[in-house]
Parts: C-alpha cells; sequence; structure tokens
C-alpha cells in the first residue's frame, strides 16, 4: 500500500471525478428507466412551480392592482339608511365621493320576456376613481348615469338575447340599456355568472318603487382623496365613530391585504396538495430505486473486489440519483413555469385581477431545491444498503442474515424526511399546531403506503460478515 | 518467499441457531511466483476458501497473510484497498460490469487507483488477448470467451502479486478453455505472477505447480502434480 498518502487517501487521480465518470458510465443502459422513475417527481415539481409562480405572480399583481379592486381610496358601506348625523359624517369626509345602493331584484327583459334575480347597482357621481367600468360600447360607462339607462351584465346580455338600445324594466321604471358591462372594479367573471350586475343612475331609483322603507339595500360610499390624505390613519382617528354608527370601511391597503391573504392561503393549499402528491410520487421514486439498486447488486460486488470503497459505491449510485432528480427537478420547474402561462385562461373567472404571467425564478428555485431535496431523502433509503453489499456477491449468492433494521443510518434517513416535511410544512402554515397535524396525517399516510414496499430486500443479498 | 499464508483458519457460519463450519483448521503458504491449484467437490469450502485468501471475506479464526499484509485485522475497505493493490480476479461467470465497454472494464482497477493515461495500457492488454478491435464493445456484444479474455486483461493490468481464478474455464466450451488457459498461464509467467487456481477440472490443475484437495472444509492432500504423473 505504498501509493497511499499518510491520510489514506490515494494520490493523483480526481477521485470525485472518477466517481462522476462511473456513475455516467453505469447510467448508459438505464437513462430512460431512471426517467421513468423520476417521473413523478417532474410532475409533482411542475405543480409546484405553477402554484408558486402564481402565487408569487398574484402577490405582484394584487400590490399593483388593489386600487382598481376597490375603485377608490375609501369605501364605506352600511345596510341601514343613513341618518342626518351619519350623512354629516360622510357628507364632512371628502367632496370627491359616489354612492352605490345595491339589493337583488328581478329585471324583465320585455324583448324576450325573461325574468332574472339580479343585482342592482344605482350609482351616483364618478365612481370608479381607479380602474373603469368596462363596458361595450366603451362610453356606454359613463354616459348611462345621465339618462334612465342601464348598464346590464353580459353573460344577461347572452342569456336574454339584449342587445344595445333594448330595454329592461327594473320595479315600475323601463331602462334602455346604454351598454354591455364586461367589468366592474373588484368584481369576477364567477361572482358576475352568480349574480350579474345591473347599473342604473341613482337618481332613478326611487322612481322603480323598490326603495322602500324595509328594503334590504346596501349603502356604500366611494370617496377620493388627493395624496396628501393618509387614509389608514383618517380611517384609525374615525374607527370609534364608524363603529358607533355600524359603517364598515374599507381602504387600498385593506384591500391589498385581505385579498392577497384570499390568494395566499388558496396558493398556500394547493401547495400542501402538490407537496402530498409529490411526497406520494417520491414513495414510488423510493420503491423504483430500491429494485434497480437490487439490479446493481451485482455490479457494485464487483466494483468492490476490485478496490472500490463501500462509500465510493454508494456515491456512484447518489450522484447518479441525485443528477436524475436534478435533470427532472428542472425538466418540471421547466414545465411548471409552462403550466404558469395557461393558468390566467383557467382562473380569470375565478379572480379579481388582471394576473401577469412573468416568469417567477424565486419559485424556479424553489421547485428545483425542493425536487433535488425529495429525490435525494427518498432514494437515500434504498442507496444506503449499497454500503453493505459484499464483494463475495461475485462468488456466489449465499445470504447472510444481516438485515438494515438496525441499521443508524436509516434511521437517521426516517429522521431527515420527518424533519423536512415539518419544515416544508412549517414554512407553508407558519404555525406549529397545524404544521404537527399535517406531519402526522402525511405520516399515517405513508406509513400506510410503505406497508405493502418494504426497503429491506436489498440488504438481504450477501452483506459483510 | 511467501505471498499467501494461513494459519489456523477456520470459517463458519451461523444458520438457524446452529453453527456451520465451512472450512477448518487450514493451514498452507504460498510462495510468491508460484502456481497452485485448489480442489474438490461441491461444498467442499474451496470458494470460501478463495474468498477469504483474496480479501473478500473474514476467517471466523486463524490469520491470513497476504503479502505481508495481514488480513484480519483490516476493515472492509482497507481489504478493498489491499485487493486493489496486489490482487488480480477471474471469475467463472467472468463477471465484467454490463455498461462498461471492454476497454473501460479493463481500465478500472487502474483508474480506481488514480492512475493517468493508462489507455494504452489497457489496449496493450487488450491486444495480448486478442481483443483489441472489440475494445468499444459491450460485455453482451461479446462471447464468453471474449468476455473471459477481457476479465484476464483487467486481472493482469493493476500487475498483482497474486492472481486468483475461481473456475476460470467452468462457463467456456473445450475449444475456447484451451484458449484461456494458454493465456492464463501465459500472461501469468509474463508477469510474474503468483497463481491460485480453484477449478474442478484435474486437467486444469495438473498445469500447476502445487494442487491442494479440500474436503468437508479440511486439507485432505497438498501435491505437486509432477510427482503424480507417471
Amino acid at each position: 500500500m505504498s501509493d497511499y498518502n499518510a491520510d489514506g487517501k490515494r494520490a493523483g487521480y480526481g477521485a470525485w471525478g472518477w466517481l462522476f465518470l462511473m456513475a455516467w458510465r453505469d447510467s448508459r443502459r438505464n437513462r430512460g428507466r431512471l426517467f421513468l422513475f423520476i417521473s413523478s417527481i417532474i410532475l409533482g415539481i411542475a405543480a409546484l412551480v405553477a402554484i408558486y409562480s402564481l402565487g408569487d405572480n398574484l402577490r405582484n399583481d394584487i400590490d399593483k392592482q388593489a386600487a382598481g379592486l376597490i375603485g377608490a381610496d375609501l369605501e364605506i358601506s352600511t345596510n341601514k339608511p343613513v341618518d342626518a348625523s351619519v350623512k354629516k359624517l360622510i357628507d364632512s369626509l371628502g367632496r370627491t365621493k359616489s354612492e352605490e345602493r345595491s339589493f337583488a331584484s328581478m329585471v324583465y327583459f320585455p324583448k324576450s320576456e325573461g325574468t332574472r334575480l339580479v343585482q342592482i347597482k344605482a350609482l351616483e357621481g364618478e365612481f370608479p376613481y381607479y380602474g373603469s367600468l368596462e363596458t361595450e360600447p366603451v362610453e356606454a360607462g359613463k354616459s348611462f348615469r345621465k339618462h334612465p339607462a342601464a348598464l346590464v351584465d353580459k353573460t344577461l346580455m347572452l342569456q336574454y338575447n339584449a342587445r344595445v338600445g333594448d330595454s329592461v324594466k327594473i320595479g315600475q321604471l323601463t331602462f334602455v340599456i346604454a351598454g354591455s358591462l364586461l367589468k366592474a372594479p373588484g368584481q369576477t367573471g364567477f361572482s358576475a355568472a352568480v349574480a350579474p350586475t345591473v347599473y342604473i343612475p341613482l337618481y332613478y331609483l326611487e322612481g322603480t318603487g323598490l326603495s322602500q322603507k324595509g328594503s334590504r339595500i346596501n349603502y356604500k360610499f366611494y370617496y377620493k382623496f388627493d395624496g396628501k390624505v393618509n387614509v389608514d390613519q383618517l380611517v384609525k382617528k374615525l374607527e370609534p365613530r364608524f363603529e358607533k354608527d355600524a359603517l364598515n370601511y374599507n381602504t387600498i391597503s385593506n384591500q391589498k391585504e385581505n385579498t392577497g391573504k384570499s390568494f395566499s392561503d388558496l396558493t398556500k393549499f394547493l401547495s400542501l396538495v402538490s407537496f402530498i402528491a409529490l411526497l406520494l410520487g417520491c414513495i414510488g421514486v423510493g420503491s423504483s430505486i430500491h429494485i434497480y439498486v437490487k439490479e446493481k447488486v451485482n455490479s457494485i460486488a464487483i466494483l468492490r473486489c476490485l478496490g472500490v470503497k463501500s462509500k465510493q459505491a454508494f456515491l456512484i449510485y447518489l450522484i447518479q440519483i441525485v443528477s436524475i432528480g436534478l435533470a427532472g427537478s428542472v425538466m418540471g420547474a421547466l414545465l411548471g413555469t409552462i403550466i404558469q402561462q395557461f393558468l390566467p385562461v383557467v382562473l380569470k373567472d375565478l379572480i379579481p385581477v388582471e394576473i401577469t404571467t412573468s416568469t417567477s425564478w424565486s419559485s424556479i428555485g424553489q421547485g428545483i431545491a425542493l425536487g433535488v431535496c425529495v429525490s435525494l431523502l427518498f432514494a437515500l433509503l434504498p442507496l444506503i444498503s449499497l454500503r453493505k453489499i459484499s464483494p463475495l456477491n461475485t462468488l456466489r449468492l449465499s445470504v447472510d442474515n444481516g438485515t438494515m433494521q438496525n441499521d443508524k443510518a436509516r434511521w437517521a434517513v426516517y429522521a431527515l424526511i420527518l424533519l423536512f416535511i415539518l419544515l416544508f410544512t412549517r414554512n407553508q402554515l407558519n404555525t406549529w399546531r397545524e404544521t404537527f397535524f399535517f406531519t402526522a396525517g402525511i405520516l399515517v399516510a405513508l406509513w400506510y403506503v410503505d406497508c405493502n414496499c418494504s426497503s429491506d430486500d436489498v440488504a438481504n443479498t450477501q452483506v459483510f460478515s | 518467499m511467501a505471498i499467501l499464508n494461513l494459519q489456523n483458519v477456520s470459517k463458519t457460519y451461523q444458520s438457524a441457531g446452529r453453527t456451520l463450519t465451512v472450512l477448518d483448521n487450514i493451514n498452507f503458504s504460498v510462495e510468491a511466483g508460484s502456481t497452485m491449484s485448489i480442489v474438490g467437490p461441491s461444498g467442499s469450502g474451496k470458494t470460501t476458501l478463495l474468498g477469504l485468501c483474496a480479501g473478500l471475506d473474514r476467517s471466523s479464526k486463524g490469520s491470513i497473510e497476504l503479502n505481508n499484509i495481514k488480513l484480519d485485522d483490516l476493515s472492509e475497505d482497507q481489504r478493498a484497498e489491499v485487493r486493489n493493490e496486489h490482487v488480480g480476479f477471474i471469475f467463472q461467470n467472468f463477471q465484467l460490469m454490463p455498461t462498461l465497454t471492454a476497454l473501460e472494464n479493463v481500465m478500472v482497477p487502474l483508474e480506481l487507483r488514480g492512475v493517468k493515461k493508462i489507455k494504452l495500457v489497457a489496449m496493450d492488454l487488450l491486444e495480448k488477448v486478442g481483443l483489441a478491435d472489440r475494445s468499444h464493445h459491450f460485455p453482451a456484444q461479446l462471447s464468453g470467451g471474449e468476455q473471459q479474455r477481457i476479465s484476464l486483461a483487467r486481472a493482469f493490468i493493476n500487475k498483482p502479486q497474486i492472481l486468483f481464478a475461481d473456475e476460470p474455464t467452468g462457463s467456456l466450451d473445450a475449444e475456447t478453455s484451451e484458449k484461456v488457459i494458454d493465456l492464463i498461464f501465459g500472461l501469468n509467467k509474463e508477469a510474474g505472477t503468483t497463481l491460485v487456481l480453484v477449478t474442478h477440472d484435474n486437467d486444469l490443475a495438473v498445469k500447476t505447480q502445487r494442487i491442494i484437495r479440500i474436503k468437508g472444509g479440511k486439507v485432505v492432500s497438498d501435491e505437486q502434480p509432477s510427482r503424480l504423473l507417471p
């Protein structure tokens, strides 16, 4: 052993270089199969990256478009008619204001003789101050306010075959349809389908006879302030008064927070669902690697005979799995980024903001790191049994009764998997209590799935005495 | 000078609560550069003995010295280093890596040592076994005889002090066996390597300078074929 260094390492040839070379050589006839193993990782990571990217873009879009969601700097609402003292307060808040009264009512389309329950919104003023009432024709969004005219939701127009210029009867008054309503602040396609909206000028509400004592009407007041007014400070100051008069309020920052939280919860939920799918896929990966490793016992025994150390044999296959996990994760991230381009099309009716589809590098990075971690963690269980394969397997296939049951490394891998699930879940849920429940649920599920695929078989080949 | 020295070597296995003695108190030494056969019936323990001598396994009792290195005290990884440094192997089933080409299979022992520019050395050995033109073929593309010749080239590339061959012609037909045997002895003579053969084949055994017969895990005879021949 004269060519060895004092620390027992061999001189000359790059040991890591040779390990990578052997990993590459050994994978030659198995690359297709390895990619098949990793296909569940590709799909899992694709789902996660698509969801992360959507969440990322949504956060940015909500930040940018929050003013358009509420349509004003401040919205005050109540479900009671305003009395004189409240009116005084409301008038004192600002001069650039609009009023909206909304309620559910039946409308009648004389042309098609159809009736439908809709959301009537009687509007006065220049609302919305941010964004616009998108209508067809475009000018209808402003012009309808001056005449006994109505903006009718496009789905209603389609349903009742109504056209601009036709009439719609609301209560005792008949309105000319000034335009088809395509989009209003904070309104989604889904909400429009459930409760389609008809806008009319507030001036004509009394004439319909629908606003009477006892009518369930929601009163809203919208304000636009100049840049000097700090709206959040203003509402904080007025909060006791709002509370006393049962007035609700909403500001752009509130809207941002509430909408952001709703969608953040949604993306977290979807991330956890994808994570579960990924974990289940990883069990499949673990089982496949287990079979793969079993087939490699003889090759490993040959290498051991020729002088390869147990750690080196382990590393050759670890490099293979990490490389294929990395490749699978990159492919998954790419697929997820492509899927994310189509998500706005699918979700446009559910989400009140215009979703951009910019590439989220942080989501891609997270997805790739996650993919490598899970493929490595779940492949480690079968891979650690490689260390125990004896060179004697080249001479005979006798069986030693040594098992992996008491192998500390095996328990260390289990601990790592548990830690990984805990940390990932904690990162998504932000509370330890929910994290523990979720992790416990995952463990029960994993245990149930794992019952049928023990990873002891590899160790039941010839192991060191 | 002895390159291999076994003293009171025994190997036992625990099976179903019973102790099974496969080798019992084996003693012999092998001179450097000599050739020797271990023969015996199936189940006599000859392959187990080969495994112990080559450092593939550890004895239950006794001591084995290979090139003055005491194998009993070494870990499996240390024994792997010894194998790479001092030992060559030929197996009955050739044991080539199926995903490596013939050339790559031959190069592995030296690559592992970290030796550079070994392609020429490997090609030279492939030339000697008559397979230089098949260097880029995979084992599955080669016949049994060709695979064994590749295995021979691999066994000699690290210039081992001792070569262990387990039934080297066991999977070959008579004609191919003859060629492989000639190659083994030819290369062995050229390299001055010690050869330890495990075989059923008496015709092959008598080509070595010494034959150790084992039966039931014990050495029953230790003779030189030249004295046995008429």
